[in-house]
């Protein structure tokens, strides 16, 4: 047997106290169980601790929301400046609860156009009021391209939208043909998904002309 | 070693005192004598074991039954790492003392003869440093890799304070052999 193993074995033998070392061990335990009766508690405590916080933000996520379901302002009421407007009446139908958050939208009474709203946007939206905009800054936002910079979209309802809330909007619809009268190249494909947003401050829009969508943006003036 | 059954292991899940007070009873010897290796002061290695016990039974719920021996095991680690713990703050065992010493001989058969108590004794001569690597490297049988991250130590490191510990650990049972005539009283 190798040196290290004799003294690991000698070592490890020892389950003896060390000569001249004599704990009471009964206060020790009675100290341990202090101890132990006082993690309970804290534990316990803890465990209400969690729950009040818990309930706390509840209250408060609840409240928020309710305030701002109760104050939002109506967008419709907002004044784009000075931009040609188009409005595009949507028919609400009265849809399945699972449902109730797809609705259509009818541009120029032309087409129809299926618009999906994301599980973020509760609220429904009875007309969209587009605002239409061509200036130097416009861009042309290709199909299923991710809008980096275009975050926003003027959107305004007559019903009450949540401010700076996002909505994805899904034009889910047939093959729309190349532009003919637009100067700028104009992409458009089945499906087109982009992101809708309000807020105050830049503002964006698209246009329809009954067979193609432009998205453009733009700083705000 | 002390061996403890499933049965006995569900009661202290349970939480029972008695069957808690009891292997605090069996093993706080063994487990005072795993904590003063590293931590010298019977103060300081008794507040380890304490704490290590209380660990234990807060902890029960996550120890895994193997066989009889893995409770034993598994509380002996608790106290290691407690231990260890107190070491790391008191000692710096990234700056380990260097020393010059001279490899000397001593019987061979002088480990078998060497009674386990005065043999512990010798092992707590050692400085701190030493101590510690050669206590995790010959006795817990940690690889020097092991005893490297516990220690916050280099592996050559690790090795070379074992080899110091080893030469150091000779000379003091040289001297304690010339001292008192003979070991293994």
């Amino acid at each position: 047997m190798s040196d290290d193993n004799i003294i690991k074995q000698k070592v490890n033998s020892l389950d003896s106290l060390p000569p001249g070392y004599e704990p009471n061990l009964e206060s020790k335990w009675n100290l341990l169980e202090a101890g132990l009766d006082e993690g309970k508690k804290k534990r316990v405590i803890l465990y209400w601790h969690r729950v009040a916080i818990a309930a706390m933000l509840l209250i408060i996520g609840g409240g928020s929301l309710l305030f701002m379901n109760t104050h939002s302002p109506d967008l419709a009421q907002q004044k784009i400046g000075n931009k040609q407007i188009m409005k595009t009446e949507i028919p609400i139908q009265p849809l399945a609860k699972k449902e109730a958050e797809k609705i259509f939208v009818s541009a120029s009474g032309k087409l129809t156009h299926p618009v999906f709203y994301s599980n973020k946007m509760k609220t429904v939206v009875q007309s969209l009021t587009i605002a239409e905009q061509k200036n130097e800054h416009d861009s042309v936002i290709k199909p299923n391209e991710l809008i980096k910079d275009i975050s926003e979209i003027k959107l305004v309802s007559s019903s009450k939208i949540k401010r700076s809330r996002f909505v994805e909007l899904d034009f889910n619809d047939q093959p729309l043909a190349p532009t003919i009268n637009w100067n700028e190249p104009v992409l458009a494909s089945q499906s087109i998904k982009f992101k809708l947003g309000i807020s105050n401050g830049t503002s964006s829009g698209y246009t329809y002309d009954g067979r193609n969508f432009k998205l453009s943006k733009s700083i705000s003036n | 070693m002390k061996y403890y059954d499933k049965h006995f292991i569900k009661q202290l899940n349970k939480g029972e005192r008695l069957v808690q007070k009891q292997l605090f009873e069996e093993l706080y010897a063994s487990m005072f004598r795993v904590c003063q290796r590293y931590v010298l002061p019977h103060d300081e290695a008794e507040d380890c074991v304490m704490k290590g016990f209380l660990k234990v039974f807060q902890q029960i719920g996550k120890f895994e039954y193997r066989d009889e021996k893995s409770l034993f095991w598994w509380i002996r680690k608790i106290m290691l790492n407690e231990a260890l713990m107190v070491a790391r703050k008191k000692h710096n065992f990234y700056i380990m003392a260097e020393e010059k010493m001279q490899e000397i001989a001593v019987d061979a058969d002088i480990w078998l003869k060497l009674d386990a108590e005065d043999l512990n004794t010798m092992i707590m001569q050692l400085p701190t440093g030493y101590r510690t690597v050669f206590c995790l490297f010959v006795v817990e049988g940690y690889e020097h890799k092991e005893i490297a991250e516990l220690l916050g130590i280099t592996e050559s490191t690790s090795k070379s304070q074992l080899q110091k510990a080893k030469i150091k650990l000779r000379l003091i049972v040289e001297q304690m052999n010339s001292g008192y005539g003979n070991v293994g009283r």
